[in-house]
């Protein structure tokens, strides 16, 4: 992948508001708590938009300014344990420290990530065929 | 009206005064002489002025005269404005000592007698034949571009190369030899020149070599013919036509053939020009009659056989009263000329069109070159929903992929190779998906090649990083985008033709003329009139390093100096069964493929070695920002010929937003000569260097010539200017430093850029707006795209590769759906989704 800053974000957004939402409703109704899966998704995002400006800061030290695979499952690794860690030990607002167990965590988090970045290395393009050239973006 | 042509047959001969080499040259008058490459005689010295001087005929005499030079025309050490030259004669040029021999072919046999039928003894003055009708009168030469479009007798082989008389007492020796020779076969040639239909025809000794450059025996001015396209040579007294690897293809009675013998009534095609050849001294086509065997009077009889090779006669016609080439002659035209002489205005009156008689076929959509830039971009229309029958390509070639596949085979990527391209460029799906990595994962898998499978899995994954980059097999680009073509009706939409010239109309549309040859081998004039045309011609040759060229240019060694993108198998055979020493010029991803080859052909015979040779070492890559391209071996590394970011990320976006200036700036940081980053690369040059098989040299190459073994050395120097110049002997040089990217070189863009005033990039080609429309050309409500090499030094970098030539096709039918065109829909998602499932059904778009 070769993103843009405006790229990231745009997609982010788009793959956490279509799957990420249908999957957190699923988990949602497993828990029976609708709140907090949803608030864990939107600190994701959140935590995700800056994370974004990172990666986006890093491309530039690549001569080939692309962010390569590779790049992308050990960013998914890290954006996740930084969530678990602040969910389990100092809680974040509206989710109260260890108030999600692990396994709720990692099934909702693997699930959406696995989703999300399986959609993004094409079939993304099926729909949006200019998304490719601009870097991520789509609107 | 025949009209005859008179000139006198010469022989010049010269000695090169600082190698001592000896070349001649055997021509009809007139000749011209000068350091500008465009002259008869070429001389590469600073005290030769560009046109220096010339020798015409007039009243059955040679005349030498002062042309536009500074130092002057010596004849008996008297600097002469004008001189007439008796056979035997000597001439000071600068250095250079030119012998002249008049009439040297009659020599063996004085004076024939003026009988019907002697034909080809007799010197000089062939006239019009009788199935020729109406041989050009001079002023049918309006369109011809420049002498080098002539039918140019070129030296033959033979000559050029003879070598020096070692220490001999005179500073020239007359070109005696004993008339040893038997008189080789001539063979007469004859076709119809493109720019502007007149009949040619020469006779010339085998081999002749025909292609567009103009270092051959028969220089085509015919954009889709190859720079050194065919061969004729005689074999068993039989002719035979070997195509050289050109890009489009030789055909002989419209089959397309690799080698093939030539009979008396066969006609063969070459970049859309149809020739026959006949053996000479056999007219079998009525040729006979038709030539004037009658000499001038004035012609001296030659004391003593002085024939090194036959003499090669010609109907060239030149301008009667100045006896000049091109740039003196008078321009206007006839009715015949094509294209027609309505041609010559910017715009183009309908009304013309339509009383000219020429058959004329109007379309919505044209694209001309018929490659994979037309492919690309016809793709994207008709994905985007215009019909097929409001489509024409245009090209000479029956699959898009053709000339792009003879490029990949001759610079040694044969098919089962892989290219240097990325998984999702896939010009046969516009979205990239499937790519092309996983297109091979999947028929691995269901083949049962479950390691390959895996293979390419870790690849497609782990690149750049941990594996190298993945790239796709040539083959299977080469089947997606026939099944493509086929799913797209590709067959309906192109139509075989040459493009000569595009004009604006006056109903807001465009005019293109074309040239076709149909079944019946007749060369057939059209007109196509569209209201959007897209122009993809692609690279317009090949290029050669100066030297290289210099030597060819002399020598007419199309063997031992080659370029990468040239058929040059001969070597690799050759080396296979002898061994010997290749120097390769050039560092980048062509000159890693050849070496590549050359380390296969070690395998089987060691006794190869590889002279790789730089102009300096290079120890540090391109720098842009906080960043450096990495070097290996005096090499930059880089998985593509542009960071991957052109493709569609920042820098993508950087370029397109950027004006000239920073364009021009940001394609030097991040251009320049890369290869790929691969492991069998790598260890290739690292056991070469250790077991000095593969030496790296850096030197600055000045001269390239051949040595009395018969090997092409090299004059080398150092950047030390205290090191001394030494040469550098080699069996072959194999010159990888790329095709020809100048505009100027394409007749159909020059034209076009002419007559039209337009501006070009900051790389000095098409300029392009950021929808790839070509500015200048907008008619109306009609507009003109591109895509291709063409536009570098607009709004995208990688412009040369597949995913480039989607990016622009879809860049210029997005601007068509907004300009209103007809058949184009919006490509919202639903559309997209909806297209790309007809994509994967196979299903007509």
């Amino acid at each position: 992948m070769t993103p843009t800053l405006l790229g990231r974000w745009e997609t982010r957004f788009l793959l956490l508001a279509t799957v990420g939402v249908i999957i957190t409703a699923i988990v949602g109704v497993v828990v029976k708590n609708f709140v907090t899966p949803y608030l864990l998704l939107g600190y994701v995002f959140l935590f995700g938009l800056v994370w974004d400006a990172l990666y986006q800061y890093l491309i530039t030290l690549r001569w080939d300014r692309d962010w390569p695979t590779t790049f992308q499952v050990l960013a998914g690794i890290i954006e996740g344990g930084l969530v678990w860690l602040l969910v389990t030990f100092t809680g974040l607002p509206g989710i109260p420290a260890r108030s999600m167990p692990f396994a709720v965590f990692i099934s909702m988090y693997a699930s959406i990530w696995l989703l999300t970045f399986v959609i993004a290395q094409g079939p993304l393009r099926t729909i949006f065929v200019q998304w490719r050239y601009r870097g991520g973006e789509w609107l | 009206m025949q009209r005859e042509q008179r000139t006198l047959q010469v022989r010049l001969s010269w000695q090169d005064p600082v190698t001592n080499e000896e070349s001649a040259i055997l021509a009809p008058l007139p000749i011209t002489i000068g350091r500008a490459r465009d002259n008869t005689i070429s001389l590469n010295s600073d005290a030769i002025s560009r046109q220096h001087a010339f020798l015409e005929y007039a009243n059955g005499e040679a005349i030498l005269r002062d042309w536009q030079s500074k130092n002057g025309v010596l004849v008996n050490q008297q600097r002469v404005k004008r001189a007439p030259l008796k056979d035997g004669d000597t001439f000071q040029i600068g250095p250079f000592r030119f012998f002249i021999e008049i009439n040297p072919a009659s020599a063996p046999q004085p004076a024939a007698p003026a009988s019907a039928g002697a034909a080809s003894q007799d010197f000089g003055t062939i006239a019009a034949p009788q199935d020729f009708g109406t041989i050009a009168a001079p002023q049918d030469f309006g369109t011809m571009a420049a002498p080098q479009d002539f039918g140019t007798i070129a030296a033959p082989q033979d000559f050029g190369t003879i070598a020096a008389p070692q220490g001999a007492g005179a500073a020239l020796r007359p070109p005696g030899l004993p008339a040893q020779q038997v008189q080789p076969q001539q063979i007469t040639l004859r076709w119809t020149d493109p720019t502007n239909n007149q009949p040619r025809e020469i006779k010339a000794a085998p081999p002749i070599t025909i292609g567009r450059h103009r270092d051959n025996t028969i220089a085509l001015p015919a954009i889709n013919a190859s720079r050194h396209h065919a061969t004729l040579t005689l074999e068993g007294g039989q002719i035979i036509l070997t195509d050289q690897n050109s890009g489009n293809g030789t055909f002989l009675n419209g089959q397309r053939v690799q080698r093939a013998s030539v009979g008396p009534t066969d006609t063969f095609d070459i970049g859309g020009v149809r020739l026959t050849a006949t053996l000479a001294a056999a007219p079998a086509t009525g040729a006979a009659q038709a030539v004037r065997p009658t000499p001038p009077a004035a012609r001296p009889a030659p004391a003593q056989a002085r024939v090194i090779t036959p003499p090669a006669e010609a109907t060239l016609v030149f301008n009667d009263e100045t006896g000049m080439l091109m740039p003196f002659m008078p321009t206007p035209q006839t009715e015949q000329a094509f294209p027609p002489p309505f041609f010559r205005q910017p715009v183009v009156p309908f009304w013309q069109l339509q009383q000219s008689g020429i058959p004329t076929f109007e379309t919505t959509y044209l694209a001309i070159g018929g490659g994979l830039g037309s492919f690309t971009w016809i793709d994207h229309l008709m994905v985007s929903g215009v019909p097929e029958q409001q489509i024409v390509a245009l090209g000479l070639e029956p699959k898009p992929h053709a000339r792009y596949e003879r490029l990949c085979l001759n610079s040694q990527i044969p098919n089962h190779e892989r290219l240097r391209s990325n998984s999702d460029a896939c010009p046969d799906n516009i979205w990239g998906w499937p790519s092309y990595g996983l297109r091979e994962i999947w028929h691995s898998l269901t083949r049962g090649q479950i390691g390959n499978a895996v293979r390419v899995a870790a690849q497609v994954f782990g690149e750049p990083v941990l594996a190298d980059t993945y790239t796709p097999r040539a083959i299977d680009v080469y089947n997606s985008v026939d099944r493509e073509a086929r799913r797209i009706g590709w067959g309906r939409i192109s139509r075989y033709g040459l493009a000569h010239a595009i004009r604006k109309t006056d109903d807001n549309r465009y005019v293109v003329a074309y040239t076709q040859i149909n079944q019946r081998q007749e060369v057939v004039k059209g007109l196509i009139i569209a209201r959007y045309v897209h122009v993809a011609v692609g690279y317009p040759g090949i290029q050669f390093l100066a030297d290289l060229q210099d030597y060819r240019d002399r020598t007419k060694d199309f063997q031992r100096v080659v370029n990468a993108y040239e058929n040059h198998t001969h070597i690799y055979d050759h080396l296979a069964r002898s061994g010997g020493v290749v120097m390769v010029r050039g560092r980048g991803i062509v000159a890693s493929r050849v070496i590549q080859r050359l380390a296969e052909v070690r395998v089987q015979n060691p006794n190869v070695r590889i002279l790789h040779v730089l102009r300096s070492p290079l120890l540090e890559g391109h720098r842009d920002g906080r960043v450096r391209r990495k070097v290996e071996y005096h090499t930059e590394m880089q998985p593509f010929n542009w960071p991957k970011s052109c493709a569609g990320g920042t820098l993508r976006k950087k370029l397109e937003q950027a004006d000239d200036q920073t364009r021009d700036r940001l394609l030097n940081d991040w251009g320049g000569t890369t290869t790929a980053i691969r492991k069998d690369w790598r260890s290739i040059i690292r056991t070469g260097l250790r077991e000095g098989w593969y030496q790296i040299l850096f030197y600055k190459v000045k001269r390239v010539e051949r040595n009395q073994y018969g090997q092409i050395a090299s004059l080398v120097s150092t950047n030390d200017p205290r090191q001394p110049e030494t040469w550098l002997p080699a069996d072959f040089i194999i010159d990888c430093t790329g095709l020809e990217a100048a505009l100027d070189s394409n007749a159909l863009l020059k034209d076009m850029v002419d007559i039209y005033k337009l501006g070009r990039g900051p790389k000095g080609r098409l300029r392009v707006g950021n929808d790839f429309e070509v500015l200048g050309m907008v008619n109306g409500t009609g507009h003109v795209y591109t895509s291709g090499a063409m536009t570098l030094g607009g709004p995208y970098a990688m412009v040369d590769s597949f995913i480039g030539l989607q990016f622009a096709a879809m860049r210029s039918a997005e601007a068509l759906r907004k300009l209103g065109a007809p058949g184009l829909h919006g490509f919202g998602p639903l559309r997209s989704f909806g297209q790309w499932m007809r994509w994967a059904r196979g299903v007509h778009p």
